[in-house]
């Protein structure tokens, strides 16, 4: 016996104080409505609306308008009340949202943002504590209790709400939402407020973005979202990603190309001194080739080992030398009787590699030394073999723009935090 | 046919565990026993309101469909509330407290002698009783509300004789966890009520009322 009939949503009642008509949108609901052209109060607890008080208040412009239609978080509202509240601090407005299928939300106006508040039924926790839990998420206290005050109050309500009303408030948050608590006498009234963008305002009722933190007000929202720290972590994460693919790719490639060795013992004939290693050959793309150098240059000496890497094809060829040395005194020592030379980017094809030991007797030009004791070189080389400085500067080119945003992101939570009272290092 | 002793227009046959109908021409109050139909008082005049909730819409609470086949408004010094009466079938029924949006749902309970007790002790007194605790079934309930309220009007099927001005001393207790347990005296007797809040969309609604300029939600089914 349901019936089909669509009734109607508002109900017209008369201002006993000025004659205006008023539209009230939430019947059987509110118990209260402040005359919109006169600023009276009306009391709605029993049908015969009773005027309360009489008063001469000019309707303020509003950004959202008594009446004002949108749609938010899923579901159609419209504007049945407004009230400013104060603390010592700042003065915001408070939009009363209805719909006769979902009740009422709070659409509260700050100087740095908006906030969508859905009364939350539930008791958490002790209206006082420093924290609360809802299932497995905390919300943390970061301001002392205030005391607010009703300052202006225009439309619709459900409670008596007077200017002057005063409530203690604590807030709780988690993430990008704030648990609220007000307690105004023996009672306690919960909101779940949710940070919700100006331009999903604007958008919802059609009216011009009024901006938000950092555009507006001088703090961000306890619950406004960093707008760095997610595209921070997602900046680490994928250059930490990047990184080790290119650590994987670098040892799974770099080294397991073949490799060749030689070893020379370097006496006083030249042909003791040189050597040939053929072919090596680079297949693919190009790659880096690696030549580690071992000898015995003999106490308090040097060898060094010059190396022409030739392309047997074209006769391109490359220069590289490695200084082989050993040096000591009484409480010192310099060991570098091995080393490795890496030639980057070697272009695919068949390549020889000369190698020729410089000996100091050689460069003097001298044949004094004759007899002089051959000395020892081996030679391990082959393409392949891992960058280190290249993945080194990988790192910086990947994470240094991650840094910049950390930065920025943790600049933000310290202009949020520079006006918590709780959580703030500077303890007070 | 039945027809209204006090105005003549057809009245509805009594439901099982229901003997009261409202005469929907004159708000008679109308006690129902068989073909025998009496006037026991007025029902009062149901203010408008924009409740979504009507008679005939079905709601399923705890896997059990029921239909809503009555009502009372009942209102207190600061506000007043829909109390729809929701018919399970076979004599089972729930009261729907409406509170804007949400909807708590209260069966009754017959709890120990002892609770019993305390609950009638904390109901009697005027004040300093908010933030008492009373643990039933193992939940833990606080105090959070003590009122003398009365009934502005009723309406459908109705299982006592309650119309305008029918007055009621109320105590509402709440749990951590959204819990919620309402003792209530008046000249019928004492009972104890528990239940808990639900949204509208919990209660896979049918039949909901529809409002000028307003969209059904999705969540509502068809009549």
């Amino acid at each position: 016996m349901t019936t089909d009939a669509v009734a109607p949503s508002v109900k017209a009642i008369t201002c006993p104080s000025c004659g205006g008509t008023l539209e009230l949108r939430a019947s059987g609901f509110s118990t209260l409505i402040v005359c919109l052209y006169c600023g009276s109060e009306l009391d709605l607890t029993n049908p015969q609306v009773k005027l309360v008080a009489e008063h001469a208040q000019a309707g303020a412009e509003l950004v959202l308008p008594i009446g004002s239609r949108g749609h938010l978080k899923g579901a159609d509202w419209t504007v049945i009340g407004y009230l400013e509240r104060m603390d010592g601090w700042s003065r915001w407005g408070e939009f009363l949202l209805f719909n006769p299928y979902e009740g009422y939300r709070w659409l509260i106006h700050q100087a740095a943002g908006w906030s969508f508040g859905v009364p939350f039924l539930i008791q958490p926790g002790s209206p006082r504590g420093l924290t609360q839990k809802i299932g497995n998420e905390h919300f943390k206290k970061c301001f002392r209790e205030t005391i607010n005050t009703v300052d202006y109050v225009l439309g619709e309500f459900y409670w008596q709400v007077r200017k002057g009303e005063q409530a203690e408030v604590n807030g709780y948050v988690s993430g990008n939402r704030m648990l609220s608590c007000e307690i105004v006498g023996d009672g306690y009234e919960w909101t779940m407020e949710e940070w919700v963008s100006s331009s999903e305002v604007a958008a919802a009722f059609g009216i011009e973005d009024t901006g938000q933190y950092p555009e507006t007000g001088t703090h961000p929202l306890p619950h406004q979202p960093n707008p760095s720290s997610g595209l921070a972590g997602f900046m680490f994460t994928v250059g930490a990603a990047a990184l080790i693919f290119a650590l994987v790719f670098a040892v799974v490639f770099g080294s397991a190309s073949p490799r060749s060795e030689a070893s020379l013992l370097a006496g006083d004939t030249a042909q003791s001194r040189q050597v040939v290693i053929e072919p090596f050959t680079i297949t693919g793309s190009s790659q880096p080739f690696t030549i580690d150098t071992r000898g015995e240059p003999g106490d308090n000496s040097w060898l060094d080992v010059e190396y022409v890497l030739t392309n047997m094809d074209t006769g391109e060829s490359r220069v590289a030398n490695q200084p082989i040395e050993y040096y000591y005194g009484r409480d010192w020592k310099e060991d570098d009787r091995r080393g490795t030379i890496k030639l980057s980017s070697v272009p695919p094809g068949r390549y020889s590699l000369e190698a020729e030991v410089v000996r100091p007797e050689d460069e003097r030009g001298t044949s004094a030394s004759f007899g002089s004791k051959a000395k020892p070189v081996e030679i391990v080389a082959g393409p392949g073999g891992i960058f280190w400085s290249n993945l080194v500067l990988l790192f910086f080119v990947l994470f240094a723009p991650a840094f910049w945003v950390l930065a920025k992101s943790m600049s933000f939570e310290a202009v949020r935090r520079d006006d918590y009272d709780y959580g703030n290092d500077d303890e007070d | 046919m039945l027809s209204c002793p006090q105005c003549g227009a057809p009245a509805q046959s009594a439901l099982p565990g229901l003997p009261l109908v409202t005469c929907t021409s004159c708000n008679a109050l109308l006690m129902v026993d068989g073909d025998n139909i009496r006037n026991v008082g007025d029902s009062g005049r149901m203010p408008f309101d924009v409740s979504p909730l009507q008679m005939g819409t079905r709601l399923t609470v705890e896997g059990q469909r029921g239909e809503i086949v009555g009502r009372e408004r009942w209102a207190w010094d600061n506000g007043s509330w829909n109390e729809w009466l929701l018919d399970f079938g076979g004599g089972k029924i729930a009261w729907v407290a409406e509170e804007a949006g949400y909807y708590m749902i209260m069966s009754a309970i017959q709890p120990r002698a002892d609770v019993l007790k305390k609950l009638s002790d904390l109901g009697g007194q005027a004040w300093g009783v908010l933030g008492e605790t009373v643990q039933v079934d193992k939940v833990r309930y606080t105090v959070s509300d003590v009122k003398k309220v009365s009934c502005v009007a009723s309406e459908g099927h109705l299982p006592e004789p309650i119309g305008a001005d029918f007055p009621r001393r109320s105590l509402d207790l709440r749990s951590k966890d959204g819990r919620a347990l309402t003792w209530q005296r008046d000249a019928h007797g004492s009972g104890v009520w528990a239940g808990r809040y639900y949204r509208l969309a919990e209660l896979q609604p049918a039949g909901l009322r529809q409002f000028d300029g307003w969209s059904m939600p999705r969540y509502a089914g068809a009549r």
